[in-house]
């Protein structure tokens, strides 16, 4: 008895370890896009292994027949001696987990969350992230498995999915891949199919016969329909997912919750406030068509100087990753004193125009605030700020809709850009951080500047030296996308780092290019950093408006008596300062600085240039309701749309073609006039079949006239051509007599007219468009085709088995 | 055509309704991810309910149940034939066959697509354990996709009655004295006063009634024919079955009123094995008019299959029928429950000196719970004793064999008393 499983339960089982396995690779493909936040794979081996162990367990406790929570209960005490085996080793007790491995999982996680802190996306795998990726996902299977396995119901295990899905998501920045999508959705979507055909075979307590065309079981034929008609279902509204956000508008991305590289007082809320990651992501948003601005302002400059945001001196080589630290004002005050030049290195006898800036519509969230650099004094309207006493970096206690900032426009001579020698010994040490050239990847960087500033003296010349290989010389290309890693001579990947990678294939945006003249100038012995934030946006009737697209990065260089000063490395973007200009440039920003500094216009794309790092957010007045957006979206949907009316109205006209050719074909091979009759009958009864008057044919002719005179209330003309299509079907059926051949065609047409005058339009449309009998046809075609393309497989396959039933000789 | 909104099943508005938002949230903080997963989980329920909507149903579904008649616990099979009669496939449909909760659970089954007329059969048994009159169908048909999300229900309109008749017991050989011709205190017979029984022509005999000549036979042999007509003699007896919800006690099968209704099919049945002329004087009877007439035994257990409890009122028209029907004699049962003195005297004054009359007293109490017969009971089968009908008084525990063979005893007993 017990040797004998029953066959239904058997069955059950192993449709629940194909659910167990199914709920394991959902939580894996939706958990996929972390792989984009994390640098290396190597938290992958760990995860499989802990989803594994819990829908090994669900397997095995459900086959036991115990309660539901028991199976959690089991799944979950697997989970942690799992998580355990994987991630606490040498803090285990006999390979159980004691109060040691819940110290050390501790630090595991404040291992995790500085490196989230400290990075950006793609932070490195350290053993701490790992942990939490692999136990959070492990938590997300515990409740995927339950849910769709152990409770039957997938749909609602669509929600951690989700949560592991969004949470990839949301902290990439941008929209992920879109195979990042399709794979997590289609496996869901899988499950919850799955989950239907399980209802479909239990609901039936009894068995359905075939009597005809074939007496025969039906088994299990409806299940496989359900299959048919759920994979066509769902790639339909996969298509629809895919497609449809490409053509509707979209602003900007918003983040609600902090995330990985990003700490939560960085972040914009829904307030439609602007969270400005300070960490320089490489990752570009591509999809960012936002024409919100960030903010507004006035000034009486024609070039008004980029307004910064952030700067930082920490490079990570490997990771191509600029890592800032937050500003750290001396003091905090409504009123604090703006430190001036001695400090930031300025003297006082550079020449220079004081400008005044009038901010308005500020929505860039704080601690930062966006200034000209430099800062000369700033009335916030009694709001708490502070700076930085030696960067000019200012953080706000809550974030100024509106403010005042003071700045100097330097035009130093000549003599003073060229007579600024190189920093002494002495005060190398004041910029070590500026000087630091960390990591292994550099003798690109060295070789390089070698070669760009061998006889140039002055920190000057060597920078405009670096500025303008990287400008006109060097045969650099501006592109968002950058290009992928280098492989050597025999296909493999060079391995280099993100910055001699960018070197090598000359493709990159701001980030790359400031990026290797803060590398290149160190290298020179010139103390550089980065700095963050946005181009002077574009003039309108006298106000500048700033978008999340005029992001930028740009590099700041120290020279002797003139302190910290931007160059312009990154070509067609952005104007370089008057003193950056070299004499003899052929860029027209000499002779008219407003138009070049006003002219991001060539990148057209209106796209952000430092991708995550820069977000605008959208209050919902903003979402593509300007006028400008609105029209964009239209023209750039126009074509789509044209194209899809097109295919409509061909697919449209499919049946009502097949329909008349099966009317012709019909009617040229009916031989004789009888068939002929019989023949134009029949389509006139299908044609009003169409019409809604189902044919009746079990009645005698004149029975039909009388059906169809009330039916389709016929009468005068028409019922007079029914009459005589009648008498003509009576005369061919019944009598011996020959007649005069008679064409009914023009009495059928008037027949339906006036049917069809009855019917209400909507099923009028029905009828012309979707005609019974093109419906028809295209179901034999689809047959013959079948047939056709089957026979020779069969052909072919069935040589083959005999091929290889027949022994060898 | 039906909204989609109709359509829809409670998690297909949840798919729209997160969808939905997802798709709103997605566009208003510009995450295409969540933008897609919004389409998603919109663009599924409307393609659903799409679907679902366009699905035709013009089934035609006949049922036969063989056998049609059952007695309590007999099992039947039900047969189900659909044919589609529309010019279109049918979709993959989930049926559930209504049926009446004592016949068992509803069958279920998935209905395949069926080509334009083809034809499917479906069979499944039933079987229950209390009598009545039970009906089979509609046949709902449940189309829906296959993520759930919508979802369009139909009922085939057609439904078949099956009855379910109560239970017969054999009551062995014993029959109530009386039963012989000649005896005394016999049971008059019924004589047909009018009717084609047997109806025989013979030839003319001196004597004969002038007006019993048969004229066409006459015609056709040119010598006189008379009708004779023999007047087939039946034993009449009348069996009345209290119906009083307020008399009766226990609940369904082993209730009193049960116990009544398997006694008076038992009897009804072992009376016409004996060719008695029945009357069946029953609530549902009375109510019908059909009291008076004599009723073969197929009818009187289907009207005993149906019987069901009612009030004091209608147990008034019983005994009012009842007494037409006795004035002329012969056996009368009466299976009633001590309750109300008043009403049992009336019962009791329906034996005719020269009848028989047998009464089955149902200790009611007993059926509720399991005792002694009270006192009460007992008082009232003396005054019927004393009325002259051989009383039983029935437990809870007896079975109806047992009472008829005490009822036929006493029978005995008391037409030796009487002798």
């Amino acid at each position: 008895m017990s040797g004998q499983a029953d066959p239904a339960t058997r069955g059950g089982q192993a449709s629940h370890g194909v659910d167990s396995t199914l709920a394991a690779i959902a939580t894996l493909t939706a958990a996929w896009p972390i792989s984009t936040l994390l640098a290396e794979p190597s938290w992958l081996p760990g995860t499989v292994l802990l989803l594994a162990v819990i829908a090994l367990t669900g397997i095995g406790a459900r086959s036991l027949a115990i309660r539901g929570w028991q199976v959690l209960m089991a799944q979950l005490v697997c989970f942690v001696l799992a998580a355990g085996a994987i991630y606490g080793r040498g803090h285990l007790w006999r390979g159980l987990p004691t109060f040691e491995t819940l110290g050390f999982a501790n630090k595991l996680v404040l291992e995790a969350i500085a490196t989230a802190q400290a990075y950006a996306a793609p932070a490195p795998t350290t053993p701490g992230l790992a942990f939490v990726v692999g136990c959070s996902l492990g938590l997300v299977a515990l409740a995927v498995d339950y849910l769709a396995v152990t409770r039957r119901s997938p749909s609602l295990a669509g929600l951690p999915l989700l949560t592991a899905f969004l949470a990839s998501a949301a902290n990439s920045g941008s929209s992920l891949p879109v195979s990042f999508f399709l794979a997590a959705a289609a496996t869901w979507l899988v499950m919850v199919a799955r989950a239907g055909s399980a209802t479909l075979r239990r609901w039936g307590t009894t068995v359905v016969v075939d009597r005809t065309p074939t007496p025969q079981s039906l088994g299990f034929q409806g299940v496989r329909e359900h299959g048919a008609t759920a994979r066509m279902l769902g790639a339909v509204a996969l298509v629809a997912a895919v497609a449809l956000p490409v053509i509707l508008p979209q602003s900007a991305p918003t983040f609600l919750a902090s995330g990985l590289g990003r700490s939560s007082e960085k972040t914009g809320n829904s307030s439609g406030e602007v969270g400005f990651s300070l960490s320089l992501d490489l990752a570009a948003d591509l999809e960012n068509r936002s024409t919100a601005p960030v903010l507004q302002y006035t000034t009486a400059d024609t070039s008004p100087p980029p307004l910064r945001v952030a700067v930082s001196s920490f490079y990570e080589s490997n990771l191509g990753v600029w890592r800032p630290r937050p500003a750290r004002p001396s003091v905090m005050s409504p009123n604090p004193s703006v430190p001036q030049t001695t400090e930031t290195g300025l003297s006082f006898d550079v020449p220079g125009k004081r400008f005044e800036m009038a901010v308005d519509g500020n929505r860039l969230d704080e601690p930062n605030l966006a200034a000209p650099y430099p800062l000369t004094a700033a009335d916030l309207g009694g709001i708490v700020w502070g700076l930085d006493t030696r960067t000019q970096d200012i953080r706000v206690g809550q974030r100024p809709d509106s403010y005042k900032a003071s700045y100097l426009r330097l035009e130093p001579t000549a003599t003073m850009l060229r007579g600024s020698p190189s920093i002494g010994e002495s005060d190398r040490d004041f910029f070590e951080n500026d000087l630091n050239l960390d990591g292994p990847h550099l003798d690109k960087v060295m070789a390089l500047t070698e070669q760009l500033t061998t006889g140039k003296t002055s920190a000057y010349d060597k920078a405009m030296a670096i500025q303008q290989y990287l400008r006109d010389t060097g045969g650099f290309t501006y592109s968002l996308t950058l290009a992928p890693p280098t492989k050597d001579d025999f296909g493999n990947e060079a391995g280099f780092d993100p910055l001699t990678n960018f070197l090598v294939t000359k493709q990159g945006y701001c980030v790359q290019f400031a990026s290797a003249m803060v590398m290149m100038s160190r290298t020179a012995g010139i103390p550089a950093r980065m700095a963050i934030g946005f181009l002077p946006g574009t003039q309108t009737r006298g106000a500048w408006s700033v978008t999340a697209s005029d992001a930028h990065a740009w590099p700041e260089l120290y020279l002797d008596g003139l302190g910290w000063t931007r160059f312009e490395p990154t070509p067609s973007r952005g104007a370089p300062p008057l003193y950056a200009i070299p004499a003899t440039s052929p860029d027209a920003a000499v002779d008219d600085p407003t138009a070049a500094a006003t002219t991001p216009a060539p990148l057209t794309t209106q796209r952000p240039d430092l991708g995550d790092s820069s977000t605008a957010g959208g209050t919902p007045e903003d979402v593509g309701l300007t006028a400008g957006s609105a029209l964009r979206w239209l023209t750039r949907g126009w074509g789509l749309v044209l194209l899809v009316s097109l295919i409509a109205l061909l697919g449209s006209l499919v049946v009502p073609a097949a329909a008349l050719w099966r009317r012709r074909r019909s009617l040229t091979a009916a031989r004789t006039a009888e068939q002929r009759i019989e023949v134009q009958w029949e389509l006139l009864t299908a044609t009003l079949g169409d019409l809604g008057i189902a044919p009746a044919p079990s009645r005698t002719p004149r029975q039909q006239r009388a059906y169809y005179d009330q039916e389709a209330f016929l009468e005068g003309a028409a019922s007079q051509a029914l009459g005589r299509v009648v008498q003509t079907l009576e005369h061919s059926r019944y009598s011996v007599l020959p007649r005069a051949t008679v064409d009914l065609a023009a009495d059928t047409r008037q027949v339906y007219r006036a049917a069809s005058a009855t019917r209400r339009g909507r099923d009028r449309i029905r009828a012309a468009l979707w005609p019974s009998i093109g419906i028809t046809q295209l179901r034999s075609t689809k047959r013959a085709v079948v047939r056709r393309v089957r026979a020779p497989l069969q052909d072919v396959s069935g040589k083959v088995l005999r091929r290889l039933r027949r022994p060898p000789q | 055509m039906t909204r989609i909104r109709d359509v829809l099943t409670t998690r297909g508005h949840a798919f729209a309704a997160a969808g939905l938002t997802a798709l709103g949230g997605g566009l208003l903080l510009g995450f295409a991810d969540i933008t897609r997963i919004g389409v998603l989980l919109a663009a599924l329920p409307l393609l659903a309910a799409m679907i679902a909507r366009r699905s035709s149903n013009n089934v035609v579904v006949t049922r036969t149940v063989h056998p049609s008649r059952l007695v309590v616990d007999q099992s039947a099979t039900v047969e189900i034939v659909l044919q589609n009669t529309s010019d279109g496939r049918t979709r993959l449909q989930l049926a559930e066959e209504r049926v009446d909760h004592p016949l068992g659970d509803r069958p279920r089954f998935v209905a395949p697509p069926m080509e334009p007329g083809d034809i499917r059969e479906v069979r499944y048994q039933i079987r229950s354990q209390v009598r009545g009159r039970y009906r089979l169908g509609p046949l709902k048909l449940r189309v829906r996709d296959p993520y759930g999300l919508a979802t369009i229900a139909t009922s085939l309109p057609g439904s078949t009655d099956v009855l379910v008749l109560p239970r017969i017991e054999i009551l062995g050989s014993a029959s109530p004295r009386g039963d012989g011709i000649g005896a005394e205190g016999a049971i008059p017979h019924l004589i047909a006063a009018h009717g084609e029984d047997d109806v025989a022509v013979r030839n003319y005999h001196d004597g004969d009634d002038l007006r019993r000549i048969h004229w066409p036979s006459t015609a056709h042999r040119s010598q006189l024919m008379v009708r004779q007509e023999d007047h087939p003699a039946k034993r009449r007896a009348v069996l009345i079955l209290d119906s009083r919800a307020a008399g009766h006690q226990g609940s369904n099968a082993a209730g009193s009123f049960e116990w009544a209704v398997t006694a008076a099919a038992s009897i009804a049945a072992h009376l016409s094995e004996r060719r008695y002329a029945l009357h069946l004087v029953s609530a549902e009877t009375a109510a019908e008019g059909r009291a008076a007439q004599t009723v073969e035994i197929d009818d009187a257990l289907a009207s005993l299959a149906i019987a069901r409890l009612g009030g004091a009122g209608q147990f008034d028209e019983v005994l009012h029928c009842a007494r037409h029907l006795t004035a002329a004699g012969g056996l009368v049962i009466a299976i009633v429950a001590d309750h109300d003195e008043a009403v049992l005297r009336r019962v009791a004054a329906l034996r005719q000196p020269s009848g028989s009359g047998l009464m089955f007293l149902l200790d009611s109490a007993s059926f509720d719970r399991a005792g002694a017969p009270r006192g009460r009971t007992l008082a009232l089968e003396s005054l019927l004793t004393t009325a002259g009908w051989s009383t039983c008084v029935v437990g809870s525990e007896m079975t109806v064999a047992q009472a008829w063979n005490l009822v036929s005893a006493r029978t005995a007993a008391l037409v030796e008393a009487g002798r």
